[in-house]
């Protein structure tokens, strides 16, 4: 009766300790996920924020509409008759400037002096995702080009990403 | 004596117990492990291809430039709408980008040159490293030749009209014939080179546009020579220089297709804005600027989704260059 008891309780001491390792595993276990969820929430924004700079680099150094003089392209220039007609080609095109840029949206803003027959704002390209929830975007201060009256005015280009 | 055995038989099941519980532990961990390897591998691998993303996409917006990129992985694997590294791969997306099917190891040269035809349609991005070997043939006096010897860059290795040809343990080797006969005498020196590691390009035409052939070296088993595995048409030097970073033919004809999808945009906006100056003229009465941009939103027009758009652009290059410059002696603004 001694050693059956003796026996029992070896068995019980091993299942025991086997519980509290099992618990301690999936504690740590848990623990880990926690950190590793966060380093892959703070990897994904820095994804994202790359993506962002990708964008915005791809879309200030298009030659659909930079400024260039016998093609040497003005830096931080747009030409405002290209982005009138990149507008439309582009939209008409998204599928082929989705690969560009993505979820994004790119618009330039006319800001200073008010003259002439130009609009306020071009929207070059949007394309939404179907959920979203916020947009990041970045300013880029850049020079109109009026090829008619060959002067220069004060512009943005804001790209947004669509988080 | 019945208790008695009872009581041994649950101490050994005991230790039976034991043994299993150790067991599922030491598999337990030895999974785990095997897990947090591969997730660490698959990482990594992400975060490379990500900061590589970035690295062309920086390389590709600037012209005319060569960077070194030490990259730390195994090995990245090109074709022309991807590239790999390990487990991970990216869509290379619009960019035109020229490479090799694999590069191995450590450093990374690209190289950036603008694709005018001869207004800018794109930057073409040229990727590869210096541990592969090219070596280019020809005349010294040949135009492409010599555009070649002085614009290749100097981070890449190449030897142009080498008298001896030895094996350096490059990982790929590429051969250049520009408008010269094919040499294979130096074949037998790479004969234990894989037939894709070994390849050659036969380059028929100017700066301007002409012919290349693509070949690949027999099996190592076999007598050693180039065979065609096909050819295609380049137009500029941007485009040749395309086709001396591609491997074969397919690929480089994907890559061109890229372009030529960017072409069709370009054009198109080009014709439009070509045909806006035009009516401005016309408004304002200014003849000289008027005749200097008669037409020539037709000239792009028929840029736009060509069925031979090689043919278009020989065909109408030269025109757009004299509509530029008639545009600039009558002090307009300028076609592109």
């Amino acid at each position: 009766m001694r050693i059956r008891k003796k026996g029992q309780i070896q068995m019980m001491e091993t299942i025991v300790v086997l519980f509290i390792f099992f618990i301690i595993v999936i504690l740590g276990l848990v623990f880990y996920t926690r950190i590793a969820k966060s380093s892959l929430a703070e990897k994904l924004d820095q994804y994202e924020e790359l993506s962002k700079i990708q964008v915005a680099q791809i879309a200030s150094s298009l030659p659909e509409l930079q400024c260039s003089q016998d093609n040497i392209v003005k830096s931080n220039c747009v030409d405002l008759l290209k982005v009138e007609a990149a507008t439309t080609v582009m939209s008409n095109n998204a599928a082929d400037y989705f690969d560009l840029f993505a979820f994004s949206r790119i618009t330039i803003y006319y800001i200073y002096p008010r003259t002439g027959n130009w609009p306020d704002e071009w929207e070059i390209y949007n394309v939404q995702p179907d959920d979203w929830d916020s947009k990041l975007p970045s300013y880029f201060p850049i020079s109109l080009f009026d090829p008619f009256t060959q002067n220069y005015y004060f512009g943005v280009m804001v790209v947004e990403v669509y988080k | 004596m019945s208790k008695s055995r009872k009581a041994e038989i649950e101490i050994q099941f005991n230790w039976i117990l034991v043994l299993v519980a150790g067991a599922l532990i030491f598999l337990f961990f030895f999974s785990l492990v095997r897990w947090a390897q591969s997730s660490a591998e698959q990482e990594t691998s992400t975060t490379l291809v990500t900061y590589l993303d970035s690295i062309f996409t920086g390389a590709s917006v600037t012209k005319e430039t060569v960077n070194l990129v030490e990259i730390p992985f195994k090995s990245v694997e090109f074709t022309c709408n991807d590239y790999t590294i390990g487990k991970s791969s990216r869509n290379i997306r619009n960019k035109i980008v020229f490479a090799p099917s694999r590069l191995e190891k450590e450093d990374i040269i690209t190289w950036t040159k603008g694709w005018d035809v001869p207004f800018r349609v794109t930057n073409f991005l040229y990727v590869s490293s210096p541990r592969i070997r090219y070596l280019f043939f020809g005349d010294e006096g040949d135009e492409v030749y010599a555009f070649l010897r002085s614009n290749f860059p100097a981070e890449l290795t190449a030897d142009f009209n080498p008298s001896t040809i030895i094996n350096q343990n490059n990982f790929k080797v590429r051969a250049i014939f520009v408008n010269t006969n094919i040499d294979e005498g130096f074949l037998d020196e790479f004969r234990k080179m894989d037939v894709i590691d070994a390849t050659g390009l036969v380059v028929q035409g100017d700066l301007l546009s002409g012919d290349v052939e693509f070949l690949r070296k027999t099996h190592p088993s076999t007598p050693q020579e180039f065979r065609s595995i096909g050819s295609a048409d380049y137009f500029s030097d941007a485009s040749l220089l395309g086709a001396i970073f591609s491997e074969d033919n397919e690929e480089y004809d994907c890559v061109m297709k890229k372009a030529f999808d960017r072409l069709d945009s370009v054009a198109e906006i080009y014709s439009d804005r070509a045909n806006q100056m035009y009516n401005n003229y016309v408004d304002e009465g200014d003849s000289r600027c008027e005749q200097a941009f008669a037409g020539v939103s037709g000239f792009f027009d028929l840029l736009i989704d060509p069925a031979d758009p090689y043919f278009e652009l020989i065909d109408n290059y030269e025109q757009f260059i004299f509509s530029n410059r008639d545009a600039q002696k009558a002090s307009c603004v300028l076609v592109y």
